[in-house]
């Protein structure tokens, strides 16, 4: 068998970004006579797996292309019923008349209350490209807060509380072991290198390097899929009951075994504030900065005094402070601690003492606390141990105790950004040599680490709940959530009238590529919210959200169709190069003529800017934030480009003299210093470890339920200082009478949804 | 002569169907037909079990029991060891399907050449261009032929299979933990032939005495 070559006019690679998951691998794909046939990884690209290996799904991510379902021309609803199941009888009418009908209403609502319209994307990117253009967008319609109304809700889709703490942390959307030096990993409910998680194909290439090398890898996970599967041990679990164990091995850690990162608590953690018998920072009164008590000096002084020595900062002891007893906030978390025991542990999560115990010993066993490493003629802590979860154990109503709880492990042992540790991942973009457009996180109040780029509300500085609350995600209240959850539930109607939110009754939706009525736990009910609304939503297939609620449906080009050029600029804080890897940039370049009518979504953006009159300030907007300073390539006002002519201007700001050369391949990578990847020693910050500002932010809550009458139960316990342990509703609600439970959980073939498609069951 | 062979690590891979769905676009496959498949089990007693992951391909046995069952000398051994069909031999009596006992060959019939990766919306550009890119005889057995073409073009070109893409098993190329290499068995000094020794690689079932070229080790 051979190829017939007589009828081929044209055969030709061309190098771009996969669009068929967020993490984004670089891939080039085959075009004959036009028409895409094979998709490869780049080997040249640290930017996927080894030699450029991809997933069976992002190399299927053709069919995105061939589909025959793919929607050609905009569709308009005729049938004024909706619902799941209920044809929408769609017309096919031209694009000119659905982008006046769209702009007409928006201009309409506009002149009412901009903030009755909603702008929403889901992290999917089979029809999407730039993620966060989205938020300066509604600003340039006058919508300032569009709240966390996107990515379907911040339930299971995606990792609330996951990002918070990653945020709080490490200046970073997610975490990831330092897979190239580490010995031990604990995994919780999370499938990093296996598959899953950000940068899925790179991690998966760093763990098997790993794994040969013959790293520990342990999984507590309800579930022995390929995460446990694969791993050295697997520890089933009761799910949700993470912290319970992670709570245990850190007493084992601190209280029984007594080995501890000693100085790096002292230096990299706020465990040394001194905290008063209310459990609140004691702060000085000019600055109001938290104290600590020098050793040395026998003094109090300001956290952040220049004249204390790292190993000064005391960790225990009783101190008086304008007449107020106080104590560094570490004696606080020993005391505390001591409560959870393995047996206890053991008796909330079905896991053995013993295994249990085996597993905290290895931790201590292979952290190697006070040994150090050189790298590039720099010397570091060497920690090769890592705790890392995702998804599985942050998806439940006690998910910010079971990450903070899986945080600790790694904080006492001080494996935090250093050689072998747990890994914020990516906290920084640096510019590329030559360009422009770098963002680095910065130190914060307290010394709390501010991210470069969150994608919505930033982690830090936290602020208080506050009411009314102006947006549909109430975030002003629940100030701590990454992504709100409120406008898919049922109670949302009584929440945003108590909060004040109800004069902003959304009456529009303008969405990319979203599937957010199934991507939440009650479908009907996420329905009955958004029925009412008229609904536009951009995607190149029609999907059940579509279906349902969609009045008109736009279609968009595929990632095989369109010149995302800010792909990876735009999305560098979740798919940028992790670890000790080369720095990196990616174009998405198109490789084949868009599907019908189909146009991208950004063209679409830019169109309808124009005609609601605010393609100016969305001008100013783009130009802010890719901070261009050079006159020439800003964007002016009364110009009306489109997104690729818009791009020639940017990628001359981002890349420099280079820019033809990186649109030509598509990509570029260089080395990335050292100090980039083990940042931790080389910034001045403090963990939040102690998370004193849920003490004030329970008191305001507090007073807000009272005020407003507010009556929903809330757990307001897990507004303290510590993780603790709560159980997770799930369990709450939890029917004596039956012995099975089931959840749901997602492998690699899967992309994009939340809902429970497959069920595991575990018998209690 | 080199003896082409591959060693898959049941260590590395993750189960994540890459060989599968880049074999399948390589041979503009129809819908169920595979080279490539990963086969998944379990091992060990809860909670001490965990996965067993094994990808299979068409082993190119030394003594490979297609090529006796074959009455006409379709099926072949190439010099460099490759298993392949000739298809203008080939008789479709599927002898070779019923010998061989790995299961890794398809009987290439009218039904299967009409089968549609969207069942009756018609065939796409990708599968009409395949056609033509890369005919499949009806009639004939079809199998995994380590993607001779790729090794002849690559050789000619000066490349080397196993290190250069373009002369490599597309399976090999796409898998992104590296669980694949691919190479030389003759030459003692090649990476699959020291991973063989290092890591005592296994032929799949070795009581059949079919003396497979692809192994595995974890």
């Amino acid at each position: 068998m051979t190829y017939k070559t007589d009828e081929i006019w044209e055969d030709k690679w061309v190098n771009t970004t996969c669009g068929v998951c967020y993490c984004g691998c670089a891939c080039r794909v085959r075009v004959v006579n036009g028409v895409p046939v094979k998709v490869e990884g780049i080997d040249e690209s640290t930017m996927g797996g080894t030699r450029g290996g991809l997933c069976g799904k992002g190399i299927a991510g053709l069919m995105y292309y061939f589909d025959p379902n793919r929607i050609k021309k905009p569709l308009r609803r005729t049938n004024p019923e909706k619902g799941f199941g209920v044809d929408p009888k769609w017309k096919e009418i031209e694009w000119d008349e659905a982008l006046e009908e769209i702009s007409t209403r928006m201009k309409k609502i506009m002149e009412d209350n901009p903030n009755k319209i909603l702008f929403t994307n889901q992290t999917m990117r089979a029809s999407d490209g730039p993620h966060n253009h989205l938020y300066f967008y509604a600003k340039a319609f006058g919508i300032p807060n569009n709240g966390n109304f996107i990515i379907g809700g911040g339930s299971l889709h995606c990792g609330n509380a996951a990002h918070m703490l990653g945020g709080l942390i490490h200046g970073a959307w997610s975490i990831a072991p330092d897979w190239r030096y580490t010995k031990y990993v604990l995994k919780w409910g999370s499938s990093k290198g296996t598959g899953s998680g950000h940068s899925a194909m790179i991690n998966a290439r760093l763990r098997a390097d790993g794994v040969r090398r013959g790293i520990k890898e342990i999984v507590f996970d309800p579930m022995g899929n390929f995460a446990g599967g694969k791993a050295t041990q697997w520890v089933p679990l009761l799910p949700g009951t993470d912290t319970a164990v992670g709570l245990a091995i850190a007493n084992y850690i601190l209280n029984t075994r007594g080995e501890i990162d000693e100085l790096y608590l002292r230096a990299k953690t706020n465990f040394v504030y001194l905290i008063r018998e209310d459990g609140t920072f004691i702060r000085d009164e000019k600055t109001d900065k938290p104290l600590v008590f020098d050793e040395k000096a026998k003094k109090i002084k300001v956290f952040d005094d220049d004249s204390i020595a790292y190993e000064d900062f005391s960790l225990e002891g009783d101190y008086e402070y304008n007449g107020e007893k106080c104590r560094p906030c570490f004696m606080a978390l020993k005391e505390h601690l001591k409560q959870f025991t393995p047996e206890w542990a053991s008796n909330i999560s079905t896991v053995p003492v013993a295994t249990l115990l085996e597993v905290a010993k290895g931790w201590v066993d292979n952290a190697q606390i006070g040994s150090t490493i050189t790298i590039e003629g720099q010397t570091f802590p060497f920690r090769p141990v890592s705790s890392v979860t995702f998804r599985g154990a942050q998806g439940h109503s006690n998910g910010i105790h079971q990450v903070a709880a899986i945080d600790l492990i790694s904080q006492l042992v001080g494996a935090e950004d250093v050689p072998g540790g747990t890994m914020g991942w990516p906290s920084i973009r640096r510019k590329y040599p030559g360009g422009q457009y770098e963002r680095l996180p910065k130190v914060g109040k307290d010394g709390v680490i501010v991210p470069s780029v969150f994608y919505s509300h930033d982690p830090w500085p936290v602020h208080p709940p506050t009411y009314p609350c102006t947006n549909s995600g109430c975030v002003e209240f629940w100030s701590h959530s990454t992504l709100s959850h409120i406008p898919y539930v049922k109670e949302k109607d009584y929440i945003q009238d108590k909060f004040g939110v109800e004069k902003v009754k959304p009456e529009m939706i303008f969405g990319i590529a979203v599937n957010f009525l199934i991507s939440n736990s009650d479908w009907d009910v996420a329905l009955e919210n958004f029925k009412d609304c008229f609904v536009v939503l951009s995607d190149i297939w029609v999907n059940e959200t579509d279906q349902a609620i969609g009045d008109i449906i736009l279609p968009d080009t595929s990632y095989l169709e369109k010149d995302t050029w800010s792909s990876e600029i735009d999305s560098f804080f979740f798919n940028g190069s992790p670890s000790y890897e080369d720095w990196y940039v990616h174009l998405q370049k198109p490789v084949a003529k868009p599907v019908g009518e189909s146009r991208d979504f950004m063209n679409v953006y830019l169109d309808v800017a124009n005609r609601v009159g605010v393609l100016d300030k969305y001008h100013e907007l783009l130009n802010d934030y890719y901070s261009i300073t050079d006159e020439k390539l800003q964007l002016k006002p009364g110009e009306v480009l489109n997104w690729k002519e818009i791009g020639e201007r940017i990628l001359t700001w981002v890349y420099g003299d280079d820019k033809e050369k990186i649109q030509e391949q598509g990509f570029a990578t260089w080395h990335k210093p050292i100090e980039d990847v083990y940042w931790r020693w080389n910034m001045p910050t403090r963990c939040p470890v102690y998370m004193e500002f849920l003490i004030h932010d329970r008191r305001a809550a507090e007073k807000i339920m009272k005020d407003t009458g507010f009556e929903l139960e809330m757990d307001m316990d897990q507004y303290g200082p510590l993780p603790n342990w709560f159980w997770p509703t799930s369990h709450k609600e939890l029917d004596d009478e039956y012995d099975l439970l089931a959840f749901s959980y997602r492998d690699i073939l899967h992309t994009n949804n939340s809902k429970p498609l497959y069920v595991y069951y575990y018998i209690k | 002569m080199p003896r082409w062979g591959m060693v898959i690590d049941v260590k590395r891979c993750i189960a994540c169907w890459g060989c599968t769905i880049a074999c399948k676009e390589e041979h503009f496959l129809p819908p169920r037909v595979f080279f490539n498949r990963v086969l998944i089990g379990e091992t060990g007693k809860f909670p001490s079990s965990s996965k067993l992951i094994y990808p299979v391909l068409c082993n190119h046995c030394t003594d490979a029991a297609c090529v006796e069952a074959c009455p006409t000398g379709a099926t072949y051994i190439r010099e460099d060891g490759i298993v392949v069909v000739d298809d203008d031999k080939c008789v479709g009596c599927r002898a070779c399907l019923v010998s061989c006992p790995y299961q890794q060959r398809t009987y290439y019939d009218k039904e299967v050449k009409d089968r549609e990766y969207f069942p009756g919306q018609g065939k796409t550009e990708l599968e009409l261009i395949g056609e033509k890119l890369y005919p499949l005889k009806v009639g004939t057995v079809i199998k995994c032929n380590f993607c001779a073409e790729r090794i002849d073009d690559g050789l000619k070109k000066g490349l080397t299979p196993g290190k250069d893409e373009d002369a490599t098993p597309a399976c090999v190329n796409a898998c992104p933990v590296g669980a694949r290499v691919f190479g030389d068995l003759n030459d003692a000094d090649s990476d699959i032939s020291r991973l063989i020794m290092e890591k005592k690689g296994k032929q799949l079932r070795p009581e059949f005495g079919t003396e497979p070229a692809v192994y595995y080790i974890d």
